[in-house]
């Protein structure tokens, strides 16, 4: 009896415990609470917060990408990246933007810029008044400044490593330090010699020079005066932020001040793993971007089809579509919407010509591409996927650019290389006086089922002409490439193509860094200087079209075909583009908005 | 059992040592890390090789590296010195962060989803057991080995379009066919039948129930418009709490005695009444609050069992701790599913997702965010169950068979207990003891080896972070991920062995 009662007075103890716990938060939270769930954010769903101009729509456009963020600053070597590229689309703008063909598009917006001169070449540049970070900082001549001391390898350490580890110093390097006081808007760059690619030096809106500045202990003013006296020893806190001080790991945004915006978007919100966020930057200084919120979801591209098909993701981009891929999409028509096109990914087929080789004499090479079905090869893989696809015969121009047919006709040996020509090449071979079948070791990476096809199909018609292919796929087919020349007399791969039109040279100059087969022919070499240097378009499209012609005439190597871009959409989705850049899809992702607001 | 302990930690250790050294040359050596700079042509290639060569020490020699990363590493073992040290990523992220953000994942992706398949898998295991060579059994049987040799990638594929795809269509009208519910009915007849067995007639009559039961709830709830806002409410709760009271008495005790039916009857009853007073505390609560309630629970039910048991006073408490738990499960259930219409306006109706472990910006407090977790665990839950259930339930019966068999078992018969008390009190515990190796086996397994899962589903767990890696030829966070899962295979080994002989008092460790 004595046990149960004290049993009972436990359990009426908690109860009234609980009943108490209960009263409690009542007084606290009041009786007509609302709902579980209600609150919810709701800003998205009431119209434009404060600060955001009309035009910014309310709501959420969701895009899949296959890797996170990783830094605020993608100008450096380690950090250089698509994943970072994507995200800067929404929130850095500058002088220029690549557009969805990789043309260079001017951002008027943004500031304006004229070449006043051409030798030497100088460049006047204006920024636009207004135009300024998120934290209101104007953009100005710390930031051009800044941008031309961490890219043009002005500065050393006492070791004499390079203070600044950039991507790339390309152009940069030739520009004379430009001239401007803190606050300018203003400001020409001179260089010391002319620049094909002058457009891209400048960009001007990517890194907050004054966020650096701080830091590194600097205001604005003193890393002006410190860039403008070269004065290291200032500078060195600066580099050291500048290299490394923007880089994140997943999920940690840096704090706010840190992480300016120069664009229509703000970096948000970071779920590590998940999603990154941008919202539109209420101050923004340009036309204001459409929609107010941006998130990048991250996905296995594999996976990113039934993701857009259950309303997840609203725009998704996966790299290398194949044929089921294509037809899964028709598949969902009504729903979604998605444009084909190709990109500046280009295959081709590359040959060790140095002394001693199988390819040395131009007669085998000819014979080699005349065997190479590239027809077939086109129409049995790129055409499934993408119906206009064609076969590539130029390296410096793609189907997509519009010198492409110009200098086709004018370049092309169309007659010799437009069809395949297997006895062509079998009679090519006898000239030569070579002894068939001529053994070839063809290498491409074992990992690419595609490039496994092509091999295939390059084999059942060249064994035909008098080439004995010995396909040999390989997983490290990139470290041998340069590595082990020796191993190897033919290669098939594809170069990423840039936009970039000094980028060339390094493919086909004698002895250049990407040019691992002995290549050399004069011509090519002092055209390509030429173009470095020819600042004047027309000019520059006209020596690259005859480099190309000498590069048939040579059977430098041969190209096969441009890779497709799949972009693929809600159809409650508008404005958004296909991008052939390595931008990618979220270039112009201030224009996508949805259908109805 | 120390010297057995000592020994083992030696020999695993050593083990884990070689492993280490074997995978860093093995992933060093797999592909190179410069595949994807090799192709660009842009002006920022050479610095970037140049970056990437330096960031991972590619000048060094790999049995170097090696060395290099071990004595990182080895920091690692010093408790609180914060000084670990394993290494950057090949896109300049710190190994260590990358990896608790991945064992973070990888723990919520499989908490869940092993405890169900435990819990699953036990119970199909003593049913199939006990309904030796019955329909059941064989469907029981079939339906394992087929989920079991399923290929997961292509499984996931199905769940995500039938489960997700389809069904949030579904959600769009809600409308539950004549057809559907007829073979849903069918289902759920058969297997009642199957459960229950006994003679003809009685099979036939569980066979109806399960039909009528199966059909007619899925009509009524249509017809109710119930799909568009599924919920349970005050009564359901009181429904379920009272079945719970039940249906543990029933397993427990049966209702010979009847305290502890009053036990579990009353425990149910304050379930029921704090469910309806608790309104504000459970309004927008934090995990502490919940497991301050479950406590709570467990000490009153605890209480009741002990007041009210009498002479079952053991399983009194259990079927009242029991009855209190299961009713404040379904409370939670109840308001997570208050914030339905809110998480499904918030994704425009699209309610089962495919992938991802949240909705980006979605706060719907705590309930709407359980809801949000529990939907995004739903279809990678289901996958992994279904997987290992087979595995837990084939062990349970075979164990369960074993055990029936022997003799002591046979001595609680003639002594006269009923089939209950030799089940639950005699034959199921001892059934388990091989259980627990199993699922510390599996643990380990699934630390590391949910890859497909995570993959497919989009989380950033252990074996994403180790394919990437894989794929990437990036040796640090790949060997993180082989330390971690290494070094939890080798202790979860040695606990299941410790437990095993804990469990079972023949088997000595030495």
């Amino acid at each position: 009896m004595t046990t149960k009662y004290r049993g009972a007075a436990f359990v009426s103890l908690l109860t009234a415990g609980a009943l108490a716990l209960t009263a409690c938060t009542e007084g606290d939270g009041g009786t007509d609470a609302p709902e579980p769930g209600q609150n919810v954010a709701t800003d998205s769903g009431e119209g434009a917060t404060g600060g955001t101009e009309e035009g910014t729509q309310p709501g959420t456009i969701t895009v899949a990408v296959d890797s996170e963020m990783t830094a605020y600053n993608s100008q450096t070597a380690s950090q250089n990246a698509t994943w970072n590229t994507y995200v800067e689309n929404g929130t850095r703008a500058g002088f220029w933007s690549y557009g969805a063909d990789a043309s260079i598009v001017r951002e008027e917006e943004f500031g304006t810029y004229e070449k006043t001169s051409d030798d030497p070449l100088i460049v006047e540049y204006t920024i636009n008044d207004g135009v300024e970070w998120s934290d209101g900082e104007p953009i100005d001549c710390d930031d051009v400044l800044l941008e031309w001391a961490s890219t043009s390898d002005s500065y050393t350490d006492a070791q004499g490593k390079p203070l600044f580890s950039p991507a790339s110093t390309t152009g940069m390097e030739d520009v004379i330090k430009p001239d401007c006081q803190p606050g300018d808007k203003k400001f020409a760059a001179e260089y010391k010699q002319p620049y094909v690619d002058w457009e891209l030096t400048f960009q001007a809106g990517n890194i907050p020079a004054h966020v650096a500045a701080k830091e590194a202990g600097l205001t604005p003013e003193e890393l002006v005066t410190a860039i403008q006296e070269d004065d290291v020893k200032a500078l060195t806190p600066v580099a050291e932020f500048w290299n490394k001080g923007w880089d994140m790991n997943p999920g940690k945004l840096l704090p706010d001040e840190l992480i300016p915006s120069s664009g229509p978007y703000l970096l948000d919100n970071w779920q590590a793993g998940q999603s990154l966020t941008l919202t539109a930057n209420p101050d923004y200084w340009g036309t204001p971007p459409k929609t107010e919120t941006i998130v990048l979801r991250l996905l296995d591209e594999a996976q990113t089809l039934s993701a857009l098909q259950n309303g997840e993701v609203d725009i998704i981009n996966p790299s290398n579509p194949t044929v089921d891929t294509v037809a899964t999409l028709e598949g969902l028509q009504g729903q979604v919407e998605f444009t084909i096109a190709t990109d500046l990914t280009w295959s081709h087929v590359d040959m060790q010509q140095g002394e001693g080789r199988v390819f040395e004499q131009v007669e085998v090479r000819q014979a080699f591409a005349k065997c190479i079905p590239r027809d077939l090869i086109v129409e049995n893989l790129n055409v499934p996927v993408n119906p206009d696809s064609q076969v590539l015969d130029l390296r410096e121009f793609f189907p997509i650019n519009e010198e492409y047919e110009t200098v086709r006709s004018e370049a092309f040996p169309e007659d010799l290389y437009g069809e395949t020509d297997v006895e062509g090449a079998a009679q090519l071979l006898e000239d030569a006086g070579v002894e068939t079948p001529v053994p070839v070791r063809f290498m491409f990476d074992s990992e690419n089922p595609v490039r496994e096809d092509i091999a295939a199909f390059i084999k059942s018609s060249c064994d035909e002409a008098g080439f004995d292919i010995q396909p040999t796929p390989d997983i490290d087919w990139g470290a041998k490439l340069t590595g082990a020349p020796g191993e190897y007399d033919a290669v098939l791969f594809a170069w990423a193509g840039s936009g970039v039109v000094s980028s060339g040279a390094a493919l086909y100059q004698t002895g250049a860094g990407q040019n691992f087969y002995g290549y050399s022919n004069p011509e090519v070499d002092k055209l390509w200087d030429q173009v470095l240097i020819e600042v004047d378009s027309a000019k520059s499209v006209q020596y690259r079209s005859d480099i190309e012609s000498l590069l048939w005439e040579d059977v430098f190597n041969i190209p096969l075909f441009v890779g497709n871009n799949v972009t693929a959409f809600s159809s409650e989705i508008e404005g958004v583009e296909n991008n052939a850049s390595q931008t990618g899809v979220t270039f112009n992702m201030d224009e996508w908005s949805r259908i109805g607001g | 059992m120390v010297a057995f302990i000592a020994r083992r930690l030696m020999i695993s250790a050593v083990l884990l040592l070689v492993g280490t050294f074997l995978a860093y040359v093995l992933i060093a050596l797999s592909g190179d890390p410069l595949q994807d700079l090799r192709q660009d042509t842009g002006p920022d290639r050479e610095n970037r090789i140049a970056a990437r060569t330096e960031l991972l020490d590619l000048d060094t020699p790999v049995v170097l590296r090696y060395f290099l990363w071990l004595g990182g590493a080895a920091k690692c073992l010093v408790p609180f010195a914060g000084e670990c040290d394993l290494g950057q990523s090949i896109r300049g992220q710190d190994v260590t962060f990358l990896l608790s953000g991945a064992i973070g994942a990888t723990l919520r992706l499989i908490l869940v989803a092993t405890v169900m398949a435990v819990f699953v898998g036990v119970v199909v295991g003593i049913v199939t057991a006990l309904r030796q060579y019955s329909r059941l059994d064989y469907s029981a049987t079939l339906a394992s080995f087929v989920f079991v040799s399923l290929p997961l990638f292509w499984f996931a594929v199905l769940l995500k379009q039938y489960i997700a795809i389809d069904v949030n269509d579904w959600l769009g009208d809600p409308v539950v066919t004549v057809g559907t519910a007829v073979a849903v009915g069918l289902v759920t007849g058969l297997a009642w039948g199957g459960v229950i067995g006994g003679s003809r007639q009685r099979t036939l009559v569980s066979f109806g129930i399960g039909f009528v039961g199966g059909a007619g709830l899925l009509l009524l709830l249509s017809a109710t418009g119930w799909f568009d806002s599924p919920g349970i409410g005050p009564i359901g709760v009181a429904v379920m709490a009272l079945a719970s009271a039940v249906g543990l008495t029933a397993l427990l005790s049966g209702f010979g005695y009847r305290n502890v039916l009053y036990a579990a009857l009353v425990m149910a009853v304050i379930g029921i009444v704090a469910n309806l007073s608790l309104g504000a505390v459970l309004f927008d609560p934090g995990w502490w609050t919940l497991l301050l309630l479950l406590l709570l629970t467990v000490a009153v039910g605890v209480g009741v069992g002990y007041a009210m048991g009498g002479l079952q006073r053991r399983q009194a408490v259990q079927a009242a701790v029991w009855t209190g738990v299961l009713t404040g499960f379904a409370v939670v259930v109840d308001r997570m599913l208050s914030a339905w219409d809110n998480y499904a306006e918030a994704v425009n109706g699209r309610v089962v997702p495919t992938f991802g472990s949240e909705t980006p910006n979605y706060d719907g407090g705590f309930w709407g965010n359980l809801l949000d977790s529990t939907t995004h665990l739903a279809l990678p839950t289901l996958a992994l169950i279904l997987v290992s259930v087979a595995t837990y339930s084939r062990y349970t019966r075979a164990s369960m068979l074993e055990v029936m068999n022997q003799d002591y078992v046979r001595t609680a018969r003639s002594k006269g207990l009923n089939e209950r008390t030799v089940i639950i009190r005699h034959a199921f515990r001892n059934g388990l003891i091989p259980i627990t190796t199993l699922i510390a086996f599996d643990v380990a397994g699934l630390l590391g080896g949910a890859v497909v899962t995570e993959t497919v589903f989009g989380w950033q767990g252990m074996g994403r972070l180790f394919t990437t890696a894989l794929t990437e030829v990036d040796p640090n966070p790949a060997m993180a991920f082989f330390v971690v899962t290494g070094a939890a295979a080798v202790t979860l080994n040695m606990l299941a062995d410790i437990a095993y002989a804990y469990l079972d008092p023949r088997i000595r460790v030495s």
